[in-house]
């Protein structure tokens, strides 16, 4: 009896959670001191300090990397802590490495040589720890559990105290095109040099924290580094010919570099466009020396929360000083002549305006130098440098595509120095914090160096591919970083496309900028997690966005909604059901354009290539062309909506009952565009809920003074509505992609008649 | 970590290979009443199918390199074909290719029509296109028939769908 009561008295609280609308309270943590209910770190917030003192090595002979590394650890935490945990990520290379024995392996994998000599390649690869001692001298027991490493401690250490210990360790470098990795060396065959860009590449604290403890997830590829912060005190030695680029600033400049070297590094800390430290002759010159000494580069930097480098004969370096109204910041190009004319024309213009926009959008950038390294086939990220590919053929040509993936990936990149590297999510979790918010920046700062840049991602109308129809093999957002299934649409294109109709439809740009920044500051050099985010948002616009966050990031849900139904009733003539019949349209009325396309035209005053012409290449004219032709028709429209968009709310003559049913899931806002006998429209917003009581279908009167002739849902393409051929009354069937493949080829040829 | 990351070897080896950005292509598929001919669109990311045709010994080192090559063109059609087929009452359809798009957004479009034939159940579509490649490839149909929308997914372990034609 007791038990059919329980079910009598949770059942309708059950169901009523399962609305659309209920607020998220099962789903997200209980605030408490250390992150408050507002969003913000609590009164009691702590977190760890990580500090490291490095020698290290690189033998260019036998592609080892050998060190030394004394650890100062501090407990902030109000705990004792019996033992440290620490990440031993090269061992994701190791023979009995936990991520090769999961992967999921069939016979077809292994039908040719080239892939049996791939799956069976040999590499021994995973950190050699030499010892592990303490302050006094004494070892340290430990215990290495496959890329975790447990050290024990003889006495607790208490809160607010601190440990120092050393460890002695050296690996084998992969090489990227074999192994793969975030890191490794990419070698050159024509001059056989190596050019080495090396991270996870000692061992590294893990995080222990309010919400998890000790961070407790092996690295399996995945989900990336979740870190403290601390300050590095790193000495490098590597072949005297070599260049050393590194998280932090040189501190023996003019032990390492030449007098003119020296010299040029002090223009650059003063010029407004790159110049050249080592220009492509001298980079050449050294690539013959294969130099048998040895120089050590010292760098320091304080309150980063990793520290990687990159080092080869082969670079050329170029820098530039970016001003802030506080400070100046170096940016900085290391790359070799295989990367030119792309590298030495837009890597560190690239740099300098990625750090100018995010800054503006999120906090300021706080550290002295930005920099971008070029080698093959790569895209990662650590603080204040970034591995970057993009790479022209070899006869110094490229295409488009190759130029706008090493733009977006510069951008990218460099941006992660927000997400995560100063707003510290934990990367191991929960992948769409980092990746998610820093494409969303990526997506505002393509459109500020390019108008028209063709981002790969952002605009909602481009998930819509992924989000549409059978939902089987797809993951929340909310999903741990090593189970997302489809990993760039899921934890970059999605979340990049929902802050995005937040920015554009829901909050509004001004509403939803604040609350975002106040997230960054309130989270910058801290630890937050999707909580703190949510709630952040919340709580600095006003608005319960719980719907939201419920629908885009906990369901696979997708927006689909249709007008099924119009009814119009005129006061003389009556009611009338009119039908809503797709019609076969062969030509698409005017283009459809995306609404934050049309806000940037009038928010950008003016792009970088809008006053760098020297970014401009022999691509871009017929670009500018087209984007011209673009405007013309943007235009005409625009003249249309100043006319009448004035809401009539008296004296209707017509009114018109439009039937909306939700398909796919996701409640949104309904966004309608009105258009009237005499040509003009209105466009009508009604927020998302207009769905609170009933999230499968609904009905809205409007009343208009004109007569309607169609009525057309999500004219500017914001909210990601999968299917746009039930979007219109009377129906109207979008063209597929081959249609309009045909459409175009057509027009091409009547051109070329 | 951003998309271009590692085509080169082993991306079987997910311990050796990033978090690749893609592993994901669309095909948009219609049957034409009129001329009874299926009008698919196979989108792809472009590097992957650069890097898969590569392996499958086609000559193409950047696509948009290649627009006017129309022997290069089929060349690719019948290599993409083998990732992507439908069979309608147990007989093959035959597409060819007729044209691509190298779109900026990083992504090729690619352009098929088949021969015409009388649409009728049952229509068994195999969609393994890149998943000898990618074992983290997911593929996913949208198919549109007298008007009507239905999207059905494809993976490794599951490449094939059958489809119910409604008249």
């Amino acid at each position: 009896m007791i038990k059919y009561l329980f079910i009598l008295l949770f059942v309708p609280f059950n169901l009523f959670s399962q609305s659309k609308f209920a607020q998220l309270d099962i789903e997200l943590p209980t605030p408490n001191e250390y992150r408050n209910a507002a969003g913000a770190p609590g009164h009691n917030y702590y977190q760890q300090k990580a500090d490291y003192k490095i020698k290290a090595t690189i033998n260019d002979e036998t592609q080892v990397l050998s060190g030394e590394e004394t650890i100062t650890y501090t407990n902030n935490s109000p705990d004792p802590l019996t033992y440290l945990w620490l990440q031993l990520d090269q061992n994701i290379y190791n023979q009995d490495s936990e991520t090769k024995s999961i992967d999921v392996e069939k016979m077809e994998d292994f039908k040719t040589i080239r892939d049996i000599k791939r799956k069976l390649f040999y590499y021994d690869g995973g950190f050699k720890i030499d010892k592990i001692s303490s302050s006094s001298g004494d070892k340290m027991n430990y215990f290495i559990n496959k890329t975790m490493m447990r050290i024990d401690l003889k006495k607790p250490l208490k809160p607010n105290s601190s440990i120092s210990f050393s460890i002695k360790w050296w690996y084998n470098i992969n090489d990227r095109q074999a192994v793969g990795g975030r890191s490794g060396y990419e070698y050159f065959e024509k001059d056989k040099n190596y050019l080495y860009t090396i991270a996870q590449w000692f061992p590294r604290m893990c995080v222990y924290n309010d919400v998890t403890g000790w961070q407790n997830k092996q690295f399996l590829g995945s989900g990336e580094f979740t870190l403290p912060f601390g300050d590095y005190d790193v000495s490098l030695t590597v072949p005297s010919d070599h260049i050393v680029g590194a998280t932090g600033e040189l501190q023996n400049s003019e032990k390492v570099l030449s007098k003119e070297q020296l010299a040029r590094m002090k223009k650059a800390l003063d010029s407004d466009s790159p110049l050249l430290i080592v220009n492509q002759s001298e980079a050449e010159l050294n690539e013959l020396t294969h130099s048998k000494t040895t120089k050590t580069w010292n760098f320091k930097a304080t309150n980063v929360r990793d520290f990687a480098f990159a080092s080869s004969r082969k670079f050329i370096w170029d820098a530039q000083v970016v001003r802030f109204p506080t400070k100046k910041v170096l940016a900085m190009s290391f790359y070799p002549k295989e990367g030119n004319p792309l590298w030495e024309r837009y890597s560190t213009k690239l740099i300098t305006h990625t750090l100018k926009t995010y800054s503006k959008y999120t906090v300021d950038y706080p550290y002295p130098v930005a920099i971008s390294v070029h080698s093959k086939s790569i895209g990662m990220e650590y603080p204040m440098i970034c591995f970057n590919g993009g790479r022209p053929k070899e006869n110094g040509k490229y295409s488009e595509e190759t130029k706008y993936g090493m733009w977006g990936v510069v951008i990218h990149e460099v941006g992660h120095n927000f997400f995560p590297m100063i707003i510290n999510s934990d990367e191991r979790q929960w992948s769409w914090m980092d990746e998610g918010l820093n494409t969303f920046v990526q997506y505002l700062t393509e459109q500020e160096w390019e108008r028209n840049y063709p981002s790969q991602r952002g605009p909602a109308y481009l998930m819509t591919d992924y989000m549409r129809g059978d939902k089987k093999n797809m993951t929340p957002t909310m999903t741990n970083s090593e189970s997302i299934l489809q990993f760039g649409n899921n934890a970059y294109g999605k979340p990049a496309a929902a802050l995005n109709i937040l920015r554009e439809t829901i909050m509004g740009r001004e509403l939803f900028d604040y609350a975002f920044k106040t997230y960054c500051e309130r989270w910058k050099f801290k630890h937050p997690t999707p909580a703190d985010f949510f709630r952040t948002m919340e709580d600095a616009s006003a608005i319960d966005l719980d719907w939201f966050w419920r629908g885009w990031f906990y369901t696979v849900d997708n927006v689909d909604i249709a007008i099924s139904n119009v009814k119009s009733f005129n006061i003389k003539e009556g009611t009338e059901i009119v039908e809503n019949k797709a019609i076969n349209t062969k030509f698409i009325d005017s283009k459809e354009y995306y609404i934050g396309d049309e806000r940037n035209r009038i928010s950008i005053k003016k792009t970088v290539n809008e006053t760098d012409s020297l970014i401009n290449d022999e691509f871009w004219e017929s670009r500018f062309l087209k984007a011209e032709s673009l405007r013309t028709i943007d235009k005409r429209n625009k003249i249309q909506y100043s006319i009448t968009d004035v809401k009539n709310t008296s004296l209707n003559k017509q009114f018109y009952e439009l039937t909306f049913d939700n398909i796919g899931g996701l409640v949104s806002p309904l966004i309608i565009k009105a258009t009237f006998i005499d040509s003009t429209a209105e466009i009508i917003r009604i927020p998302a809920e207009v769905w609170v009581k009933n999230q499968e279908s609904i009905s809205k009167v409007f009343g208009f003074e004109k007569e309607v002739i169609s009525f057309k849902l999500d004219p500017f393409l914001e909210t990601a509505d999968t299917d746009l051929d039930n979007n219109s009354w009377p129906a109207k069937k979008q063209l597929t992609r081959f249609q309009l493949f045909e459409q175009k080829k057509n027009k091409e040829l009547i051109q070329n008649k | 970590m951003f998309k271009c990351i590692l085509f080169v070897f082993s991306l079987s080896f997910v311990f050796t290979s990033f978090a690749h950005e893609y592993y994901f292509s669309f095909a948009e598929m219609e049957y034409n009443t009129t001329n009874k001919k299926l009008e698919l669109t196979l989108i792809v990311s472009t590097h992957d199918i650069e890097h898969w045709l590569q392996d499958k010994g086609i000559p193409v080192k950047e696509l948009e390199d290649h627009y006017s090559d129309s022997l290069l063109q089929n060349n690719i059609g019948e290599t993409l074909l083998k990732g992507y087929s439908v069979t309608c009452n147990k007989t093959g359809v035959i597409f060819h290719i007729i044209g691509y798009d190298v779109l900026k957004t990083g992504v090729t479009e690619f352009y098929f029509s088949s021969n015409s034939f009388e649409l009728m159940s049952p229509l068994l579509i195999r969609y393994d296109l890149l998943m000898d490649k990618y074992p983290a490839q997911q593929n996913k149909l949208t198919f549109i028939y007298n008007s009507t929308k239905e999207s059905y997914s494809f993976l490794p372990f599951k490449n094939e769908q059958n489809i119910k034609i409604i008249k």
